[in-house]
C-alpha cells in the first residue's frame, strides 16, 4: 500500500473531490490499517476543529466606526461662504452700516476663525453632594454632566451612613438624580432647586457660576 | 457481529464523522448570528440612521449612547431609530438638539418606558418649535445677547415653560419686563428658568410666571430670583404631585 | 448566494456610488463578522484585526467606483482583507518562499507584547494557525473556516486551483501536526 497515495486520497476527500468509488476504496484501506486510520482521524479532526472554531465577534460599534471613517462629500468652500453671508447671526455681529464686499468678507473670515478656535481650558468649582441612607448598598449621582450614567460617579459611604461625593464642574447648569442600589432613581432631598424631568419626576438643579 | 457488518458500522461512523463535521459547522454559523431582538437588517438601518445623525452634527457620543442603551433596554430598531430621527429633525430645523438628546439619554438610563421617552422628547421638540420665534422676536427687538449658545439656552428655557402650560403671553410679559430694564438675553433665560423651578415646587405654571414677571418689573436681580425660588414653599395641597421625594424617605421605590 | 441577493447587493453598491453613502452600512453589517474573523485568524490579535477589518471596508468603499459587477462583493472584500493582513505581517517578518519547501519554517505570530495586550485567550486553533506560513494559513482559513470553493479562492488569491490544493494539503498536515503536539487532537 502506498501511504502517499492514501494520503492524497484523504485530502481529496476532505476537499470534497473524491468520487464515491474513491471514498469506498479509501474507507476500506483505512479500515484495514490502524495507523492510517489514526492519521485520518487526526486529519479530519484538525479540519473539524477549524470548522467548529469560535467566530470572534467584532466590537459593538464596528459599523458605526467604519461609517465614520468613510470619506464624505461636504459643501464646497464657496457654498460655505454663502451660508455665512446669509446667516442672520453674522449680520447681527456686523457693525452698523452695510459694508462693502471686502468688508463683508473680512467679517466672514473673522467669524470662521472664531468658530474654529479651540475652547480655552475652563476653571471648575467642586460641588459637594450628600445623601443619608445607612441601608443602601450603593449610591451614585447621574446627571447631564455624565450622560446620566449610574456608573461613573459613585458616592462614598461615611461611618454615619451618609454618602458623599465631590464633583468638579465647569460653569453651567446641571441637573441630576441619585441612583440607589443601581436601580432606584430619586431626587436629592436636599436639592434647593428642582426641575421637571419630563417623565413625571424631578431632577435636582445645580448652577455653577465662575 | 460479523466482520462485514463491523466494517459497515465503521465505514458508516467514518462517514458520519466527516458528515457531522459539516453539520456542526452549519450549526456553529447560525449560533454566531447575534441573538439580539434586532435583526441584521434592523441593525443596518439603525447604523445608517446613526451615520445620518452624525452627518448633521449630532455628537457621536450621544448617538452611540442612544443605540447602546436602547439595545440594552431591549428596544427594537424602529424604536431606537425614531429617537435618532427626531434628533435629526430637530437639528435640521435649527432648534437646540442638546436638550432633546439629554432627555432621550436620560429616559433610557432611568429605564422609562420607550413610548414615554418618545412622547416626552417629541413634546420638548414641539415646544422648542414654539419657543424659537418668541426668543428671536426679542432678539430682533434689540435684546442683547445671542452669543455662544445663549440663544439655545433661551429657547430651551421657554420650551420648558410651555411644557408647564405657561402661555406665550405670559412669557412675553416676562420678556417685556426684562426689556424695560434693558436686561440681557441671559437674564431673560434666568427669569424664565425660575418659572420652571417654581413649577417644580408645585406652583401652577401661569401663577409662577406672574410671580416672576412681577419680581422682574420690581427690579429683582438674578440673585433675588434665586432667593425667591428657594424660599417659596411647596403648596400644602400639592404634596402628592411629587411622590418621588416621599417615596425616597419611605423606601417604597 | 442566490441571484436575488446578488442583485440586491449590486443595487446597494450602485446607490453608494451615486452618493447614498448611508447605504454602505448595509454591506458593512452583512460582512463585518466575515472580515473580522478572517483578519483575526490571519493575525491572531483582536485589536489589529479590528483595525484591518475596518480599513478594509473603507478601502472597499473608496474602490466601489471601480467595482466590476461580474464578481461578488464578498470575493472582492476577502481579497482586500487578506492584502491588508499580508501587508501588516510583512512588517513583522520576511516573506517565506512556499511551494518549493521541503520542510516548512514556522511563521511568527504576534509578538509577545501584542499577544499580552490583546487580552484575548487565543484558542488552540489560533495557536496552530499562527505557526503556519501565511500562504498556507490563507488557504486553510478560506477553505475550512469560510468554506469557500476552490474556484472562488482562486479568484480571491489570484492563484491557480492546482497550486491552492497543494497548499491546502500541506496546510492541513501542518495543522494536524501542531494540534497533535498541543495534545488537542485525539
Amino acid at each position: 500500500m502506498n501511504r502517499d497515495k492514501d494520503r492524497e486520497a484523504m485530502h481529496r476527500m476532505l476537499d470534497g473531490d473524491a468520487s464515491p468509488e474513491e471514498q469506498k476504496v479509501l474507507n476500506e484501506r483505512i479500515e484495514a490499517d490502524p495507523a492510517l486510520k489514526e492519521e485520518f482521524i487526526k486529519l479530519a479532526g484538525a479540519v473539524r476543529m477549524m470548522k467548529e472554531s469560535k467566530r470572534p465577534v467584532p466590537p459593538p460599534f464596528f459599523t458605526a466606526e467604519v461609517m465614520g471613517k468613510l470619506p464624505r462629500r461636504g459643501p464646497s468652500l464657496v457654498q460655505r461662504f454663502r451660508d455665512l453671508f446669509s446667516d442672520s447671526r453674522v449680520l447681527r455681529w456686523n457693525m452698523s452700516t452695510a459694508a462693502a464686499t471686502a468688508g463683508m468678507v473680512v467679517i466672514a473670515i473673522i467669524v470662521v476663525v472664531l468658530l474654529q478656535r479651540e475652547p480655552q481650558r475652563e476653571p471648575t468649582i467642586t460641588v459637594k453632594m450628600s445623601y443619608s441612607s445607612p441601608k443602601a448598598q450603593s449610591v451614585a449621582v447621574a446627571g447631564n454632566f455624565n450622560k446620566w450614567s449610574a456608573d461613573t460617579h459613585r458616592m462614598r459611604k461615611q461611618s454615619n451612613g451618609i454618602w458623599t461625593i465631590a464633583i468638579p464642574l465647569r460653569a453651567g447648569t446641571y441637573t441630576y438624580q441619585f441612583v440607589v442600589d443601581g436601580r432606584t432613581w430619586i431626587v436629592d432631598p436636599r436639592a434647593g432647586i428642582m426641575q421637571d424631568d419630563g417623565f413625571g419626576s424631578r431632577n435636582g438643579v445645580v448652577r455653577v457660576n465662575i | 457481529m460479523t466482520g462485514m457488518s463491523m466494517r459497515k458500522v465503521t465505514v458508516a461512523s467514518l462517514l458520519l464523522l466527516v458528515g457531522a463535521s459539516i453539520a456542526a459547522a452549519t450549526v456553529d454559523r447560525s449560533r454566531t448570528v447575534e441573538t439580539a431582538k434586532i435583526s441584521q437588517k434592523g441593525k443596518a438601518d439603525l447604523y445608517a440612521r446613526a451615520y445620518a445623525a452624525t452627518s448633521v452634527g449630532i455628537p457621536r457620543e450621544d448617538v452611540d449612547i442612544i443605540i447602546a442603551r436602547g439595545m440594552k433596554r431591549g428596544g427594537d430598531a424602529a424604536e431606537i431609530g425614531r429617537f435618532l430621527d427626531l434628533c435629526v429633525n430637530v437639528k435640521k430645523q435649527d432648534l437646540p438638539v442638546g436638550p432633546v438628546l439629554d432627555r432621550i439619554v436620560q429616559g433610557l438610563s432611568k429605564r422609562t418606558p420607550m413610548t414615554q421617552i418618545n412622547t416626552a422628547s417629541q413634546r420638548l421638540a414641539e415646544k422648542e418649535t414654539m419657543a424659537l420665534p418668541v426668543v428671536d422676536a426679542f432678539l430682533k427687538q434689540g435684546m442683547q445677547g445671542g452669543k455662544n449658545n445663549e440663544r439655545e439656552k433661551a429657547i430651551e428655557a421657554v420650551a420648558r415653560t410651555f411644557e408647564q402650560s405657561v402661555s406665550r403671553d405670559s412669557i412675553a410679559e416676562i420678556g417685556s419686563a426684562v426689556q424695560k430694564r434693558q436686561g440681557s438675553l441671559s437674564f431673560f433665560t434666568d427669569a424664565v428658568n425660575s418659572v420652571t423651578y417654581l413649577a417644580a415646587k408645585g406652583i401652577p405654571g401661569e401663577k409662577a410666571s406672574k410671580m416672576i414677571a412681577n419680581a422682574v418689573s420690581t427690579g429683582a436681580s438674578e440673585k433675588d430670583l434665586d432667593a425667591l425660588v428657594r424660599q417659596t414653599k411647596q403648596p400644602e395641597n400639592d404634596q402628592n404631585r411629587w411622590p418621588d421625594v416621599d417615596a425616597a424617605y419611605d423606601g417604597h421605590l | 448566494m442566490n441571484n436575488n441577493a446578488t442583485a440586491e447587493e449590486f443595487s446597494i453598491i450602485r446607490e453608494c456610488v451615486n452618493g447614498r453613502v448611508e447605504k454602505y452600512a448595509l454591506l458593512v453589517e452583512k460582512y463585518k463578522v466575515m472580515a473580522f474573523t478572517v483578519a483575526y485568524r490571519m493575525l491572531g490579535d483582536t485589536d489589529t484585526a479590528n483595525d484591518m477589518a475596518q480599513e478594509s471596508f473603507v478601502s472597499a468603499y473608496v474602490g466601489l467606483r471601480d467595482f466590476k459587477y461580474n464578481a461578488k462583493f464578498s470575493s472582492w472584500l476577502y481579497s482586500i482583507v487578506l492584502n491588508k493582513c499580508r501587508d501588516h505581517l510583512r512588517d513583522r517578518k520576511e516573506a517565506v518562499p512556499v511551494d518549493d519547501l521541503a520542510e516548512y519554517l514556522p511563521a511568527k505570530g504576534p509578538d509577545p507584547e501584542q499577544a499580552a495586550s490583546s487580552q484575548q485567550t487565543r484558542d488552540a486553533v489560533q495557536k496552530a494557525l499562527d505557526l503556519l506560513p501565511e500562504p498556507y494559513r490563507e488557504v486553510i482559513i478560506l477553505k475550512h473556516l469560510e468554506e469557500l470553493g476552490y474556484e472562488e479562492i482562486a479568484e480571491i488569491l489570484g492563484e491557480k486551483v492546482i497550486a491552492l490544493k497543494v497548499r491546502a494539503h500541506r496546510g492541513r498536515e501542518m495543522l494536524k501536526e501542531h494540534l497533535e503536539n498541543m495534545g488537542v487532537v485525539q
